[in-house]
């Protein structure tokens, strides 16, 4: 059992002072020496124990506050002695002079030469007391230590704190209200200036002074916020910034190029960015690029981009793509929207659009006063069968073309330049839609119709001997357009228009183009609005099938011996068709069913007989005027011979010319005859017996008197001595078998026709809200049927209001309220 | 033993007041605070060129004790729940004094 | 061998200062009675046996000489009784669990061994001792030998001393897990070795009484000391002089309950240059130590007594008055009846540049001392803790006049303050870095939001708002009102606050949301500065939420999880202490078992 004898702990042993504190200045003063020094680079031969253990001996002797003062003056003085000469020496009197700008060249050289020895005087004196402080603070770390119990900064950033207000702050001669910091600034700023203007100066060295600015701060707890540089440099940095650039932004716009401007204000940017980083400091790179964006960018670029002659406009008009990208990236940079670039682009694509659509009125007009001089164009000679119809339908195929270049153009500059922006897209697309459809509702928008044009020629021969691709490529620019027309409906109107004549005449080149199309709309437009032309479609078809079956009901059923006319029958489904080729009413006059010869009697019964046999309940009616006939004519030619000719005209014109047949040879008859045989409205009558008696190759009538125009009291003969170098002869009626601009009158029909459509529509639309509402307040219906329709059209306002009356006053709506007006549901 | 400041496993000689030498790897003699800064190469003291620290104030018994704590503090640097040190009773005041004076 | 640190681990009441006493000598009241009882019982059983003429020194059972046959039969069969009620005590199984491995590991010689050290002489009978053969009187005291006879007081107290030490060392080498705990539980996690300094330090304080001076020991190390010692009860009147010394201007004890009165007089006796006096449970603190102090002329800047509650208000006065405008902060809590009103009015009369102030427990402070307060207009720290109520509009008036420089605001157990406090916070507290308003019921989330949103003042570094809630036993759903901080609250506060703050209590403020947490702890917010956390008794903490508090907390260091019944295996970094989960407290429960 090992024991211990108790043993008292000793106390440690003294430190050298030993609480006497007498000592203290004898330590002190060792200690000061060898401080002092440290500041002369002159401390090889120092032993840092011995300098710690003297500041230890003075701390554990509680004379460590003192110890601090002491060190604090020591410093103050070597500061206001030393360092402060050392800076002052260097600042000379061009850094003195002209503070705000150097003009002449040999000037600023001076004064940089001399700034830079300035600064690196600055750098020299920080960076040594950087790293004597850091000395210092080691030798002194104890003191440190003890002290930061007494709420004391440590001694480091009181030095620092020293060097601020004994060097930094202090006045550069005493009769002088100037301080080195001011210097320093103006240096600084000056040096900046010089390097804007094109000058290379040191950046590492005024880097360097930035630092210092950065390690220095207002207070003594040395928060974030108060350093220095941000407290007063900054500030002034960005003060003279603002200034210069406020000035550059000036003079630029004094020179007057646009594309100038957006070049330098991309370099100014970049060269700004690289100055934060290698020059001043990275924190103040936001606030820069805001001078810049403000000063330099915001307050110039509305001036900038309507610049006369180099503006946006000729830009656009130039495809400059590079311009235009650094200035929609400018414009981005101050304004999410970048609106004024988009104003200016969307004023451009006006522009340009209402040039199209007035060449295309100027063409259309050109070939109206055409029609005038020469009454008879749509006569065919084979040479001119792969021209357009007349001058209008080239406006208005030419419309779309310059419509689609022109949205080409605007593609490419919003994918290259303006990196395919979302919002410049839509200002882009408004911009064609608006041009489009300028003039909405009045008869000068003819966009719906040049565009469906458009698809009927290329249709009917614009994509002859086109690969897929290609067509497909040039749908899907009609579609593009299709897109900006609001109002699809009056589109629709018109693609069934002309799409039955391509149907009924046969005059599409593909189905499968056709069928395409379809497709393409359907899904650009929507499901409904291509039911009704889908069901033209069906109806072609079942027709087709129709007709075999009903040819092969009359071959089992009919005596064979009988004459044979052959029929080909469209069954078309009245709702579905254009209106005007279902309509027998025109002119609010009823027009009675025409006679057909017997011939053709029959068979119509027979097949009428055939159909309602096999669809119970349906009505037929027939339409004669989108008939043709092939005929074969026996022409007695006055030297006895005769000549057979194979006639294809119209069911009139068909039905004119057999009325002849019972006609004497020689015998003639009158306009009137004509009529009261056949019933053929007057109109078309007029037009057939143009086609059959006056057209010069054609001319299987005769008339007298002849002239050019179809009067009652003329009398036709049946033309022997009709001559044409072919055996089957085309007579085809003189206007209104093509597709081709409607004229003022035809288009008021049209107009008429739309609006009765759209009403029809509305109420539907009103009807379907209600019933699935029972009652709602005026403005919701408002918005209901608005939102509903937009898809086809934008309905008039008035006219909605109108047919709420009119539902109301048939009872399907009522007035539930006054305040706000509500409608109920009338079940 | 070498004092220069190359890559190698670099020792530093600390000298008790009383004459005793311990020559110790540079990092672990930097476990004091005191030590680390005495050696910094990049301050210019006599200490950082020589590589010797003379502890005028440290008895060689302290010495031992305070160079036995430096190694017993790398080796467990990075271990939770440490076993503390034995240190003889005797000794303790004197070791506390010169642990605060080396800020160990 | 020692028998009596077995009590070690069982669980007991407070400690009293004479039990404390007995202990840190290794003194134990049970054991000294149980001994006693033990002694006479075997002295009964002892004498019983030698009337019967049968007198063997050193007690050798195993040859019992000339024993009438019944007699060894009974005596046999006593023993036998004896053995096997020694085997089925407490103290046997422990014996036996401690020598597993031994090679006497045999429940018949643990037995006996314990039956022969139950055979010992009675106190105040005399015998010869084990080590040095002196003869000496037995006490209740007397120690065993390592033979197992009685050792000589003189011999007792070696054998206790090296005792002492082999129990310090097994200590230390044993309860190292159960010190970890502990610590967690104060939320230290220590990585790597303790700085020497440190280690010297709690060196020191174990052997603090064979110290005779600290000799040069700098303040700062002083001040650790004490505080080591406080802990752990040992700061004496012996130890107190060893603090004592006249050249340091600081001193801090933070329990003074050992302390006499003429202790408290010594300390500002011999240390005339005292500024910075803290000194906690002062128990014994009277006027006669104010006394002493007015004589001396004190410069005395800061001045914290707990505990005081002796000194009469006449000489609290006369204190103030005494230390005028030269106090910079005084903190005085648990007065109880001591200090009233008109004290706290001479106080904020005399003391005019006072810029710290803390009043708590102090009973009889009410709305005089607020009104008072109200005039101190260098304050930078205030945390008052009333126990009288006081009226609302004197409080709303108090901290808007105060509230100009206020850095520090904490205000315990204002149970009326309602919303309009925080209106008042939010117009006039602009200084504020923290923030400290708990066990209230009266404030409501909105009043929260509209605190935090908008206010001019920066962010605050420590934030207390735990027990913002309803405290009704009748009604322990609690109302379905969000009471105190609650979820739009606790956003504000962290839109406000998150980037700056490092402690955050919010414990007990239990109508916060789980999605509340969930958009506090978010991916994209971090909290840099945040090191501790309380988050006790929200129940709809989870695994998730806490995974997300240390993702968006990079320096966290402690996180409080009290009654947080969702937290079952959650992942904790290292170098952070999460405290009072189910999971931190498991390995307590087994080990505190054994």
């Amino acid at each position: 059992m090992a024991m211990r004898a108790r043993q008292k702990i000793r106390a440690p042993r003294r430190g050298p002072t030993a609480g006497k504190t007498d000592d203290f200045e004898k330590y002190w003063g060792d200690l000061s020496t060898s401080l002092k020094k440290i500041h002369t680079k002159d401390a090889s031969d120092i032993s840092f124990e011995l300098l710690y253990r003297n500041a230890y001996g003075i701390v554990l002797a509680n004379r460590g506050p003192d110890l601090y003062e002491r060190t604090k003056a020591l410093e103050k003085e070597w500061l206001d002695g030393e360092v402060k000469a050392q800076v002052t020496a260097a600042i000379t009197s061009s850094l003195l002079l002209a503070r705000e700008q150097v003009d002449v060249q040999d000037q600023a050289n001076e004064r940089r030469e001399a700034g830079e020895r300035f600064l690196a005087a600055i750098k020299e004196a920080w960076e040594d007391h950087q790293l004597c402080m850091g000395m210092i603070t080691d030798v002194l770390m104890y003191m440190d230590r003890v002290l930061a119990e007494h709420r004391k900064p440590p001694i480091y950033v009181a030095a620092m704190a020293l060097f601020r207000d004994h060097v930094l702050r202090s006045t550069i001669r005493s009769d002088s209200e100037t301080t080195v910091y001011s210097v320093l600034e103006s240096t600084v700023l000056f040096m900046i200036q010089l390097e804007r203007s094109g000058h290379i100066i040191d950046r590492p060295l005024i880097r360097h002074c930035i630092y210092m600015l950065e390690g220095l701060y207002e207070t003594i707890t040395e928060e974030e916020s108060t350093k220095l540089y941000l407290t007063v440099f900054e500030p002034a940095f960005l003060e003279a910034s603002r200034k210069f650039y406020q000035a550059e932004g000036r003079r630029l716009l004094e020179t007057g190029d646009a594309a100038t401007f957006c070049n330098i204000a991309t370099e100014r940017l970049r060269e700004e960015i690289e100055r934060c980083a290698d020059t001043i400091s990275p924190s103040t790179e936001s606030k820069i690029k805001d001078i810049l964006d403000n000063e330099l960018i915001r307050n110039n670029l509305k001036e900038v981009i309507s610049l006369e002659g180099t503006g946006v406009k000729n830009m656009l008009d130039n495809d400059r793509i590079d311009v235009l990208q650094s200035l929609y990236v400018l414009s981005a940079r101050v304004d999410d929207k970048k609106a004024p670039l988009t104003a200016a682009v969307q004023k451009r694509i006006v522009e340009m659009g209402k040039e199209i659509n007035a060449s295309a009125i100027a063409a259309a007009q050109a070939s109206t006063l055409g029609v005038g001089k020469k009454p008879e164009p749509g006569e065919k000679k084979p040479a001119e069968k792969e021209k357009p119809v007349n001058q209008q339908t080239v406006a208005a195929i030419k419309w779309v073309d310059d419509i689609l270049a022109l949205k080409q153009k605007f593609d490419n500059i919003w994918m290259k330049a303006f990196k395919s922006d979302q919002v410049m897209q839509g200002a882009i697309s408004s911009s064609f839609a608006e041009f489009i459809n300028l003039g909405q509702g009045s008869s000068d928008s003819r966009s719906s119709e040049y565009l469906s044009l458009f698809f009927d020629e290329n249709l009917k021969k614009g994509i002859k001997g086109k690969t897929d691709i290609e067509v497909d490529a040039l749908l899907e620019n009609g579609i593009t357009l299709l897109r900006y027309v609001k109002d699809k409906d009056m589109f629709e109107a018109y693609y069934k228009k002309h799409l039955s004549r391509r149907l009924l005449m046969k005059r599409s080149v593909s189905m499968d183009a056709e069928r395409q199309m379809i497709s393409k709309m359907k899904m650009e437009v929507g499901n409904q609005f291509t039911q009704r032309l889908e069901a033209m479609f069906k109806d072609m078809t079942i027709s087709e099938d129709l007709t075999s079956s009903y040819k092969q009901h009359v071959r089992q059923a009919s005596d064979p011996d009988q004459k044979k006319v052959e029929l080909d029958i469209n069954v078309l489904t009245s709702t579905m068709w254009p209106m005007e080729i279902m309509s027998n009413v025109k002119s609010d006059k009823v027009q009675l069913a025409c006679i057909f010869p017997k011939e053709i009697e029959s068979v119509k019964q027979s097949f009428e007989q055939f159909y309602l046999g096999k669809h119970n309940g349906r009505k037929l009616s027939w339409q004669a005027s989108m008939g043709t006939a092939d005929i074969r004519a026996t022409f007695q030619r006055s030297n006895g011979k005769t000549q057979r000719h194979e006639l294809n005209v119209s069911t009139y014109a068909m039905m004119i010319l057999m009325l002849f047949n019972d006609v004497p040879a020689g015998e003639s008859l009158t306009y009137t005859d004509i009529q009261a045989q056949t019933r053929i409205p007057d109109h078309d009558l007029g037009r057939n017996l143009l086609s059959l008696a006056v057209a010069p190759k054609t001319r299987v009538l005769k008339k007298d008197p002849m002239s050019k125009d179809v009067n009652p009291t003329d009398r036709f003969f049946f033309n022997h001595d009709f001559q044409s170098p072919f055996m089957k002869v085309r007579i085809g009626v003189v206007s209104g078998s093509a597709n081709k601009v409607e004229n003022q009158d035809q288009r008021k029909e049209t107009e008429k026709k739309m609006s009765e459509e759209r009403g029809a529509s509305i109420e539907a639309a009103i009807v379907r809200i209600m019933k699935q509402r029972k009652t709602l307040i005026h403005s919701q219906l408002m918005t209901e049927v608005l939102t509903q329709l937009s898809a086809r059209f934008t309905p008039d306002v008035n006219m909605i209001k109108k047919r709420i009356e009119s539902l109301i006053d048939r009872e399907y709506l009522e007035r539930v309220e006054e305040d706000p007006p509500t409608y109920g549901y009338v079940a | 033993m070498s004092s220069s400041k190359s890559s190698q496993p670099d020792y530093v000689t600390l000298v008790s007041g009383d004459g005793f030498e311990f020559v110790i790897p540079r990092s672990t003699a930097c476990v004091s605070g005191t030590i680390r800064r005495m050696l910094d190469p990049s301050s210019r003291f006599s200490e950082a060129i020589s590589g010797r620290c003379v502890l005028e104030n440290i008895s060689g018994v302290v010495l031992e004790k305070v160079c036995e704590y430096f190694c017993y503090n790398e080796k467990n640097k990075h271990q939770a729940h440490v076993p503390d040190m034995d240190i003889p009773p005797e000794l303790c005041l004197e070791l506390l004094m010169a642990a605060d004076y080396l800020d160990t | 061998m020692a028998n009596r640190r077995q009590t070690r681990n069982q669980i007991r009441g407070p400690h009293s200062a004479l039990t404390d006493f007995l202990a840190s000598n290794n003194i134990s009241a049970a054991q000294i009675h149980q001994d006693h009882q033990r002694r006479l019982q075997e002295a009964e059983r002892q004498a019983a046996v030698e009337e019967e003429g049968d007198v063997t020194v050193g007690h050798d059972e195993h040859h019992h000489v000339g024993e009438l046959p019944e007699e060894r039969k009974k005596r046999k069969r006593k023993e036998a009784v004896a053995l096997a009620n020694i085997k089925q005590s407490k103290e046997f199984a422990r014996r036996k669990a401690r020598r597993t491995g031994e090679s006497d590991d045999d429940d018949e010689a643990i037995a006996r061994e314990m039956m022969h050290e139950r055979s010992r002489p009675l106190p105040g009978q005399l015998e010869n001792c084990e080590a040095c053969g002196k003869r000496f009187t037995v006490t209740s005291y007397s120690k065993t030998g390592s033979q197992g006879a009685l050792l000589c007081a003189k011999c007792s107290k070696v054998l206790a001393d090296d005792e002492k030490k082999l129990k310090a060392k097994k200590r230390g080498a044993r309860s190292g897990r159960r010190q970890n705990q502990s610590n967690l539980l104060d939320g230290l996690i220590q990585q790597g070795a303790l700085s020497l300094a440190e280690m010297c330090t709690k060196r020191v304080a174990d052997n603090i009484n064979d110290i005779e001076e600290f000799g040069d020991l700098p303040s700062q190390l002083l001040h650790r000391l004490s505080q080591i010692l406080c802990k752990r009860r040992v700061l004496t009147p012996r130890t107190l002089n060893l603090f004592l010394r006249p050249g340091i201007d600081s001193i801090d004890i933070y329990d003074a309950a050992k302390l006499e009165t003429d202790d408290f007089e010594k300390i500002f006796t011999l240390m005339p240059n005292l500024s910075c006096v803290n000194i906690r449970f002062a128990g014994q603190m009277k006027d006669k130590v104010i006394e002493s102090m007015l004589g001396r002329n004190l410069k005395i800047k800061r001045l914290q007594l707990d505990a005081a509650n002796l000194v009469s208000d006449t000489y609290w006065r006369r204190l103030f008055q005494n230390l005028g405008v030269q106090l910079e902060s005084l903190k005085l809590s648990n007065l109880d009846f001591s200090l009233d009103d008109e004290s706290v009015e001479v106080l904020c009369r005399c003391c005019t540049n006072l810029q710290r102030l803390k009043l708590k427990q102090c009973w009889k402070a009410g709305n005089h001392s607020l009104r008072a307060i109200s005039n101190l207009s260098s304050l930078e720290h205030l945390s008052l803790s009333f126990v009288q109520e006081v009226h609302t509009e004197i409080l709303l008036e108090t901290i808007s006049r105060v509230s100009p420089k206020l850095q520090t605001l904490s205000l315990e157990g204002f149970s009326n303050a309602n919303d309009r406090l925080l209106e008042v916070v939010h117009d006039n507290c602009l200084t504020l870095k923290k923030l400290r308003f708990s066990h209230n019921a009266a404030c409501s989330d909105a009043g929260f939001v509209r605190l935090f949103t908008d206010w001019e003042n920066p962010p605050l570094e420590i934030v207390d708002l735990s027990s913002m809630r309803d405290l009704d036993n009748t009604n322990p759903e609690s109302p379905t009102d969000a009471i105190g901080l609650a979820s739009q609250g606790l956003v504000a506060l962290m839109n406000h606050s998150g980037s700056r703050v490092q402690k955050l209590n919010i414990s007990s403020c239990r109508h916060v949301s789980h999605s509340a947490f969930e958009e506090v702890f978010s991916h994209e917010k971090t909290y840099p500065h945040l090191k501790e956390l309380d988050v006790s008794f929200h129940t709809v903490i989870d695994d998730y939420i806490v995974g997300r508090i240390f993702r968006c907390c990079p320096k966290i260091r402690k996180l409080v999880a009290f009654a947080c019944f969702n937290l079952r295996d959650v992942q904790i970094p290292i170098g952070v202490a999460l405290i009072g989960s189910l999971k931190a407290q498991d390995p307590m429960i087994v080990r505190s078992a054994y």
